[in-house]
């Protein structure tokens, strides 16, 4: 025989009847937590390689599209700091075309100089170069250039030179070398005083159909305006370079530019956008975007399919079990809830820590990529997480559809043996199950 | 042994012209066929037949788990045959009780937690009244073994005072000792005879004739139609059952 008296609840004890029903939960009951924990101890090994992808997934994201960001800023802040031009101008009346720019609303600076490609011999390679007049009392207000050895241009020392940096590295030069220049009046020598980087050759691209350039091919030299038009041949500058205000380049001024340099007579109007050092590492930047979008959603999309997966298995196994709640009244929501739990907490095992991978791998990948393409101010910046939630997202939809179904009816099946314990055979007792 | 009339009688089920047909087209299965049953309250109906002949849908409607392709369904007092399933499970939670054969204890939980849930889940009731349910089945000392740990019978009694922890006007057992032996077998119908003597309507589907002897009543069941509905003037102790 077995038990004592059955409990019997009175019906003033009873609990209402279905115009009471119980209070919608946001915490699942204490027993369905238990529950939850052991089910994630029981299937460990399946619950991290969940939470690893979410991790990969995570840390991936929060590293490149952060990195992508601060690659912005970091360009951004390039040129703002040298001043990179908004328009540059060739050909035509370039002087007249300064003077009138400088009237326009929205033009912070205007700028002319001298620019010509020239053969040269650089070291041991004899690229066809480019020179560019700068004022060698002082830096230009468009375009400057950030001298990162040696020092800037001696109004005393007319073939005193500054070398661009790709160049400079590429041919192992510094100051004190020389450079010989094949201008107008025959070669010259000139001596490299200085090594610079400046913002229209970040990417040193020759034009925008020649981005590619081979650096024993292109080089890039900064001399002195009355040296460069001597090399040149020219008497005056052949070039004119505007930098807008942020309220200009929000406006039109950049049209109304464009339309009087072309009435100027001017053989090419480039705008920042088309210039090519910046066009080329904006392709490359918003490469970048779409990798730090496409990656992670690779990876979030194998966590929501594992988590898809292996809450499909659970709640398979479980179906009787389900069924058996269901049928005694409990509902739906908080069953749901319980396995979507299991995605939302495999989610955060893995975005929780990616976000910290991430964070710090942040750091590494914007560094890597400035100095691997030579920007001169590297830019980390913390963004806010408003897309990281997209990983626990991830797995919670992965869990939703299994975590919806409901099978009131499948209580009256056997149980299958994916996952869950089938009864032992009648009478004997089962294997101990550890807690 | 009789119906006691000094306990509250609850429960009871009342079915008229009862259909209930699966599928649609060629492949349209009809289950049940215009079944007329009563149950009365604090009843222990047993109801048998042969596998396919549409006992588990007649539980199943009784408990509200299917709704009736036609006819109507009232179970304690409450109209259920054209309920939407929102509804249904409030009605069950709050009338209905079951007990399968496959116990459908969570594996991952005590024998404990495994009544807790229910209680919690449904609202009925609160912790402090599980171990006085688990007591109520001769499991007060097995609170905290786990199912895998537990034999079938003992298992299957705490399915059943999982089944009680909202306590129900109705239990519904479809094949209540089908996995057990003939000795945890007898255990479970002891307890569930006794929860029937304390007012509750209990009814028992099964394909083992044996059990009929502690029925009140008996309904024959075969292709989807009642066959024949036997009282028994003098129902067996389940301790006496053999089979």
């Amino acid at each position: 025989m077995v038990g004592t008296a059955t409990p019997q609840r009175t019906v003033a004890e009873r609990p209402a009847s279905s115009s009471a029903r119980p209070a919608p939960r946001v915490v699942p009951p204490r027993a369905l937590r238990i529950k939850t924990r052991r089910d994630v101890r029981r299937q460990l090994p399946q619950f991290v390689a969940v939470a690893v992808t979410v991790l990969l997934g995570v840390a991936l994201f929060v590293a490149s599209f952060d990195a992508f960001r601060n690659l912005e800023a970091s360009y951004d802040t390039t040129y703002t700091r040298l001043h990179f031009a908004d328009l540059t101008v060739t050909g035509g009346d370039v002087a007249r075309f300064a003077g009138e720019a400088a009237g326009v609303d929205g033009v912070a600076a205007t700028a002319t100089r001298t620019q010509a490609d020239l053969p040269m011999q650089v070291g041991t390679a004899k690229p066809y170069g480019r020179v560019i007049g700068l004022p060698p009392a002082g830096q230009p207000p468009v375009d400057q250039v950030d001298v990162v050895a040696g020092t800037y241009l001696d109004p005393g020392r007319p073939d005193g030179v500054l070398l661009e940096r790709h160049a400079a590295d590429h041919f192992g030069l510094g100051p004190g070398a020389t450079v010989e220049v094949v201008g107008a009046d025959g070669p010259r020598t000139l001596t490299v005083v200085g090594v610079a980087d400046s913002p229209e050759y970040l990417w040193p691209a020759r034009s925008r159909q020649d981005i590619l350039t081979d650096p024993d091919s292109f080089a890039v030299v900064f001399a002195p305006e009355a040296t460069a038009r001597a090399l040149a041949g020219v008497t005056g500058p052949n070039q004119a370079l505007v930098e807008l205000t942020p309220a200009g380049r929000a406006g039109d001024a950049l049209d109304r530019l464009e339309a009087r340099a072309r009435a100027a007579g001017a053989a090419d109007v480039q705008p920042r956008a088309e210039q090519p050092s910046n066009a080329a590492l904006h392709e490359d930047i918003n490469g970048f975007a779409e990798m730090s979008v496409a990656f992670p959603l690779l990876f979030l999309t194998a966590a929501a399919i594992a988590a898809y997966v292996l809450l499909t298995r659970r709640v398979l196994s479980e179906r009787p079990v389900i069924g058996m709640l269901r049928a005694a009244g409990a509902r739906r929501g908080p069953v749901v809830v319980h396995y979507l739990g299991h995605g939302v907490l495999a989610g955060l095992l893995g975005a929780v820590p990616g976000v910290v991978v991430g964070v710090v791998a942040t750091t590494w990948v914007t560094r890597a990529y400035t100095s691997a393409v030579d920007v001169p101010d590297t830019v980390v910046a913390r963004h806010p997480p408003a897309r990281w939630p997209a990983s626990p997202s991830a797995c919670s939809w992965g869990s939703w559809a299994p975590g919806r179904r409901r099978w009131p009816r499948r209580a009256s099946r056997p149980p299958r043996r994916c996952g869950g314990s089938p009864p032992p055979a009648a009478g004997a007792p089962g294997a101990g199950a550890g807690r | 042994m009789a119906v006691v009339d000094t306990v509250r009688r609850r429960g009871g089920a009342r079915l008229r012209g009862v259909d209930k047909t699966y599928g649609s087209g060629v492949a349209e299965v009809a289950a049940l066929r215009g079944v007329d049953l009563d149950v009365e309250p604090g009843e222990l109906v047993v109801v048998l037949g042969p596998s396919g002949s549409g006992k588990t849908t007649l539980l199943n409607l009784m408990g509200g788990i299917e709704s009736p392709t036609a006819g109507e369904v009232t179970v304690a007092g409450v109209d259920i045959g054209e309920r939407p399933p929102s509804s249904l499970a409030d009605f069950r939670r709050d009338h209905v009780g079951f007990v399968f054969q496959f116990f459908n204890l969570i594996p991952t939980l005590t024998a404990y937690e495994n009544v807790e849930v229910m209680v919690e889940l449904t609202g009925r009731g609160t912790r402090d009244d599980v171990p006085g349910l688990l007591e109520a089945v001769g499991l007060a000392d097995r609170g905290d073994h786990f199912p895998a740990q537990l034999s079938g019978g003992q298992q299957q009694r705490v399915a059943l005072a999982r089944a009680i922890a909202t306590d129900p006007d109705v239990l519904l057992c479809d094949e209540p000792t089908g996995a057990l032996d003939l000795e945890t077998g007898r255990t479970v119908l002891e307890l569930l005879q006794r929860l029937n003597a304390d007012g509750r309507t209990v009814v028992i589907v099964t394909h083992n004739a044996s059990v009929a002897a502690m029925a009140h009543r008996v309904v024959r069941v075969r292709s989807g139609r009642v066959d024949r509905v036997e009282r028994n003037e003098h129902p067996a102790d389940a301790s006496a059952l053999d089979w």
